[in-house]
This record gives structure tokens, sequence and C-alpha cells, in this order.
């Protein structure tokens, strides 16, 4: 369970987003607004990457004071992620098994649903914008969060990608891991139910049921 | 073709110039700060004198002049690979002799600090008949700056092809190796491979220059004053160095914020990895210890250096600071432990320096905008 503590981000004097005290249920969420209304702000917020006024509590695990137990549970994803171009993927993929204390096995069965075995000990600075991103989509799943967020999944995927990614989720949600994610693209929910949309209006957090 | 000589003015030169002014600046006190006006003249005469008649100091030249050269490349063909500067594959519509005019002149222009230099060498090694040198220093300026283009073209000609030949290694399915690295060691590997060139400016200089002023102290006339302010000026350069640093975190290594990891874990990272920055100086520094510098001074150097780096590394944690300003920042810190050297009160200072680098970053490593 999400919950948000009067949580407030500013920017200076501009307040973009101001959530009062409120709980999301375990499930799949897909987080709505327009462009530049914060959800980008509020996922990193989750993702414990921005300081902000308020709390956010995982599983009861308080970020501001918990911030190991907490970032133990929750997983982020970038919208257009990047690393270091001197690094391989598997430079990460050891590290983040070493930090989420995840036997490598879990990273080899993630890395085989992608078909990215052929190429992740190359420099990532020679892999295109989609090997990237399903990287980044890899490392996110590693370990066992009981949250993982989601900026943009689908973009620059290729569709056999979306299905297998639709999958994933599918999996995990089975295992009682949320999801939070944001898509400017359409999310089939045939493929992948969606509990909960939420959207971003007015700089607060509206829930309303999927149609 | 002035149109196209201007676009590329700006985003290879003007860019180049701007992003790397800590790097020059670094470059130009070495080279004009460590001896007075007067001095000037006759201090870079005997040095190109040196390069021409020693060829041991010939063949350091060029190596380092090597390395800068691999620095224009790497800047170069980053931003050919860039997705920002995807319009520059417009270029080969000029035709190949355009193109390679325009990119043998961007070659050129970033490489016109060597270019100066060794045109002073040249003028002096016609005024002195070192035939051999200047042919040696003609070739390799036109082998490196026709060489490089001409690799900049074939790049952009057939975009991809020179990549996959460098980077890509097709080796088939393979399991994930299970070697753990750990955080600071991507850090380090930021500092070795993607400025190679200012980090072996830094440690060359840093570690000659307290070599060359050690070895000639003697129990009687003992003053680390001048060694010392050499030390400190190499301290600029590890300030460039850790501005970058915080750029490749901000951008590329963000999503380490969001792992499982104490703060003091975090603390850690750059604690060993400055240790490691500072390795060769400490080396340098015990070899010449105790017959030409004290033990207590070599603890003053050492742990000045060391708070220094950290103490910075947390200023950049705490605000946003343009290299301007920290450039400024690592100038009043550098006198703060000058003025500990004269009143004998380095380790003092240093400490201090230490206490205040370890409370910065506890307070300010998750306040800060990710």
């Amino acid at each position: 369970m999400l919950e948000f503590q009067q949580v407030q981000k500013s920017y200076g004097l501009r307040v973009i987003l101001s959530i009062p005290d409120s709980r999301l249920p375990p499930g799949t969420w897909w987080l709505q607004g327009p462009n530049g209304s914060g959800k980008t702000t509020l996922l990193r917020m989750i993702a414990g990457l921005l300081p902000f006024k308020g709390d956010i509590r995982l599983d009861g695990h308080s970020l501001h004071r918990a911030p190991v137990s907490y970032r133990r549970s929750v997983s982020w994803a970038d919208a257009e992620p990047q690393y270091p171009a001197f690094l391989t993927g598997e430079d990460l993929l050891s590290f983040y098994c070493a930090v989420r204390k995840t036997p490598i096995s879990q990273a080899q069965q993630l890395l085989s649903v992608f078909s990215m075995q052929s190429y992740i000990a190359t420099r990532i600075g020679a892999w295109s914008d989609g090997m990237i991103k399903k990287l980044s989509l890899v490392l996110a799943f590693i370990g066992r969060p009981s949250l993982i967020v989601l900026d943009e999944p689908l973009v620059t995927l290729d569709l056999t990608s979306v299905s297998l990614l639709y999958g994933m989720i599918c999996d995990r949600r089975a295992h009682g891991c949320s999801f939070l994610l944001t898509s400017h693209q359409e999310v089939d929910q045939n493929h992948l139910p969606v509990d909960l949309k939420l959207l971003i209006r007015d700089q607060t957090l509206e829930t309303s049921e999927p149609v | 073709m002035r149109h196209p000589r201007n676009l590329l003015w700006k985003t290879f030169v003007r860019q180049y110039y701007r992003q790397n002014a800590g790097f020059f600046l670094f470059f130009f006190l070495i080279f004009f700060g460590i001896v007075g006006p007067s001095q000037q003249l006759a201090y870079h005469y005997t040095l190109i004198r040196g390069i021409l008649e020693a060829p041991s100091l010939l063949a350091l030249v060029l190596f380092l002049w090597l390395l800068y050269a691999a620095k224009c490349s790497r800047w170069i063909m980053g931003l050919l690979h860039s997705k920002d500067h995807a319009f520059l594959y417009i270029l080969p519509l000029l035709g190949k002799t355009k193109t390679f005019r325009l990119l043998l002149m961007i070659q050129a222009a970033l490489y016109l600090p060597v270019i100066l230099y060794a045109i002073a060498v040249l003028i002096i090694a016609f005024h002195s008949w070192a035939w051999t040198a200047a042919t040696i220093l003609v070739a390799f300026i036109a082998v490196i700056c026709l060489g490089s283009s001409a690799l900049y073209q074939y790049d952009l000609f057939h975009p991809g092809k020179l990549t996959r030949l460098l980077f890509i290694r097709p080796d088939g399915k393979r399991s994930v190796r299970k070697k753990y690295t750990p955080y600071w060691s991507f850090l380090l590997r930021g500092f070795l491979t993607e400025h190679t060139a200012l980090l072996a400016g830094i440690k060359i200089f840093g570690c000659g220059m307290l070599y060359l002023l050690l070895r000639t102290q003697t129990p009687d006339d003992y003053d680390i004053r001048m060694p010392f302010l050499l030390f400190g000026m190499s301290l600029f350069g590890h300030g460039a160095l850790i501005y970058q640093l915080r750029r490749m975190e901000d951008q590329q290594l963000l999503f380490y914020r969001s792992l499982p990891v104490s703060l003091s874990s975090r603390m850690l990272q750059y604690v060993i990895l400055y240790l490691l920055v500072l390795l060769p100086e400490m080396i340098t520094l015990g070899w010449l210890t105790p017959d030409h510098i004290r033990f207590r001074d070599v603890a003053g150097f050492v742990l000045a250096g060391y708070s220094t780096l950290l103490l910075l590394n947390g200023c950049l944690l705490i605000a946003a600071l343009e290299r301007g300003e920290l450039l400024k920042l690592t100038g009043i810190l550098f006198g703060i432990l000058y003025f500990g050297v004269l009143s004998d009160n380095l380790i003092l200072l240093s400490g201090l320096f230490l206490v205040v680098a370890g409370s910065l970053f506890f307070r300010a490593y998750s306040r800060r905008e990710g």
C-alpha cells in the first residue's frame, strides 16, 4: 500500500504538487495528466529522487524515516534512461543484483525475456535507444520490490517488446507487486488490466476507476 | 560554405572551449602561472630547448599532445553520435572535399593550443638548426589533424560502421558474469575514460612538480611553501574533475539515488574514490619521505588535498555551482589552506575541512534535486 502524507513539492515559490493524506491499494495504477502537470516529478518523488515536504510510505516504510527499507520496496525506470557510455549492461546488472541482494540468475531470466544476452557485455555507448530502454526496464524488475514505478515504459519499445513487458508486469502482479506507470500511449487493457487511473489535476492527485 | 562553417563553429568549437574552460585554465596556470612575468620568456625558451635536445622529453611532449588529440576526437565523435546533433549527418551532401575541409578546420581549431605551442617550438628549432625534431613535430601535427579529420569523415559517410568496429563485440549468447563492480569504480572509470587528458595532466603536473621541488630540499633550506603552492594548483584541476563527476552523476547515474543504499555507504564511495584519485601524489610524497619532506608535512599535504576534494564534492551537492563559481570556491579553500601552511596549522584546518565535508554530505545528499 502506498500512502501520501501531506505531500507538497515546490520549485521556488511555485507549488507543483500538493497531495493531502491519501492511500492507494495494491494494484496497477495508470497515472495520467497533460505535459508539465508533474507526472514525472511525482514518480521521481516516489522513487526517492526528489526532496519534498510531507512523507510517502510504502508498506509501512517511510521514505524519510527509513529511506533504505523504503527504497528496497520500490524500483524505478526513467522515461528516457541515460547511463555512462563506458559502462556495459553487465556492469549495471551485476551492480543492481549486488545492491538489491538478488541472485544473478534472476537478471539472466529477465535478459532472456528481451533477448539481450548477445549485447549485454558491450559498452552502452554503442547501444540504440530501444536497447537502453529495455535495460532500464530489466533493472527495474531486479529484486523483489513491492512497487515498480515506470515512467513512459512503452516509449521506444517495439511491438514485440511491449507485449513482453505486459507479460512481465502481469507475472509480477500475480506475485503481489504493484505498478505505477505513466503513458501517453494507450495501454492495452486486454493485456494489462489497470486497477486504478490516477489523474494529476490542479496540482493534486485524483483517482478514478478505469472504464 | 559560410553557413555550414558558422554552424559547425558554434556546434563544435565554441561549445568545446566553453565546456572545457576549467581544463584550459588549469593548463594555463601550469604553463604561465608558475614563473613570474619577467621570467616567462626564459622559462619557455629553456623548456623548448629541452624538447628539441632531449629525445625523451620530446617523446613525453608528443605523448601528452596525443592524449589531447584523443580528447578532441572523443569530443567530436561524441557530438556526431549524440541525438541532439543528428542533423550533422546532412554534411555529406556538401561532397567529400568540402566536408573534409570543414572537419579539418574544426580539428585545427580544437587542436589550436597545441598548434600554437608547436609553432613556437618550430621557430626555435629553425633558429637552432634542429631539423630532425622540427620534422617530427610537423609530421606529428599533420598526421593528427589529417588523420582525425579522415576518421570523422569516414564516420559521417559510413554512419554506424566505425562504432561497430570499435565497440561491438558480437559474442553470441552468454551468461552475465557475477563480478560485482562497486559504485566508486563507475566514478573512477568515468575519470579514466571520459577525462583522460585532464586527469593525466593533473597527475603529471602535480606529481612532477612535487618531485622536482621536494628533491632539491635539504634540512638546511627546508621550506614547503612553494611545493604547497604548486600542489594547490593541481587542486584547481581536481575541482574541474569533481564538477564533471557531479554532471555525470546527475545525468547518467541518477538511478543510484533510488537504490537501497544507506547514506554512510554512499559517503564511503566518495571516501574511496578520492583516496584513489590522490594515490599518485601520496606515492610521490611517500617516496620522498623522510629525506626530502618531513612526516608531519606529508600528513598535512595529503590531508589538505583529500579534505579539499571531499569538501568540494559536498559543496556541489548543496548548490549547483557553475564552473567559475567552483573555481572561486577552490581558490578560497586553497587560500585558507595556504594560511594553514604559513601559520603551521595545516593539519588542523584540513581536519576542519573534513568535518565540514562530512556534515555537508549528510545534510545535503537527500535534499538534492535529482
